[in-house]
């Protein structure tokens, strides 16, 4: 088993990794999002035989949202969103490290099992917009701001 | 409530799984990058409970906090091969964030990140 992460940081961070900007594409309406993410840097942890091993991978992913947007809340960890209602997501990748390389079957796009597509915010973001609902920036994301 | 991840493959005989083990791992902290949502490198699975997430739709699906944006996620199940032409199975929970943060420094920033 190999199981590739992009770390966590000391701080607690979680296998986020910084992509460049111009990775991501979003349509005009928020409903279809890609990411072309090339040589990203991250560790291969496995369990057996028990090591780490610097990897990169590369993903090609495709977002689909439709049936509209709902509203998705939580009080804690606070956060408050809009999200298509229906989302799939499809997407090929590969990943090479010293000694082991793979990549997606020709005829095998992976598929997503659950998928989520939106806007959110959360943390101090959500204490602003709770303050002045009108100047609340999930608005202002789905028009693309 | 928090949980590792809750992505987990039911049958694992041969598999690649891209982070579906919790697993501490230190990376260099930088002034520049955004701080997470859960203290103790612990994150939220959304998902319908029905398929087994405990968290349920009503999760944040970001890992980074203090933050505005874009937001997508994506449970992915996939087949790859190696280099010997060994075939495997691929499961991977994958997001993506864009938009604005307030990072460890205090400074509002925009960003894009992959959750990996």
């Amino acid at each position: 088993m190999h199981d590739f992460t992009g770390g966590i940081t000391p701080a607690g961070l979680v296998w986020t990794v910084r992509l460049p900007g111009d990775a991501l594409t979003v349509a005009p309406r928020g409903n279809v999002v890609t990411v072309d993410a090339r040589d990203v840097a991250v560790v291969d942890e496995r369990a057996a035989p028990a090591g780490k091993t610097p990897a990169t991978v590369s993903f090609q992913m495709t977002w689909k949202g439709r049936g509209g947007r709902r509203r998705l809340a939580a009080a804690s960890p606070a956060f408050a969103g809009l999200f298509f209602r229906h989302a799939r997501a499809q997407g090929t990748f590969s990943g090479t490290e010293e000694g082991f390389d793979f990549a997606s079957a020709m005829r095998g796009r992976a598929r997503s099992t659950f998928a989520e597509l939106g806007t959110e915010q959360n943390g101090s973001f959500l204490a602003a917009a709770t303050e002045c609902p009108r100047c609340g920036a999930l608005a202002g994301w789905a028009r693309g701001h | 409530m928090p949980q590792s991840r809750a992505v987990r493959p039911l049958l694992l005989v041969a598999a690649l799984v891209a982070g579906a083990i919790h697993a501490p791992r230190a990376r260099a902290d930088t002034a520049s990058d955004p701080v997470p949502v859960l203290p103790g490198a612990t994150i939220l699975s959304p998902g319908p409970r029905a398929l087994g997430f405990r968290d349920g739709l009503a999760a944040d699906p970001s890992t980074i906090g203090n933050f505005r944006g874009l937001v997508a996620l994506a449970y992915m199940r996939g087949r790859v091969r190696d280099s010997s032409g060994r075939r495997w199975l691929m499961v991977n929970d994958m997001r993506l964030f864009q938009g604005d943060y307030v990072s460890a420094d205090g400074i509002q920033r925009q960003g894009t990140f992959a959750f990996v």
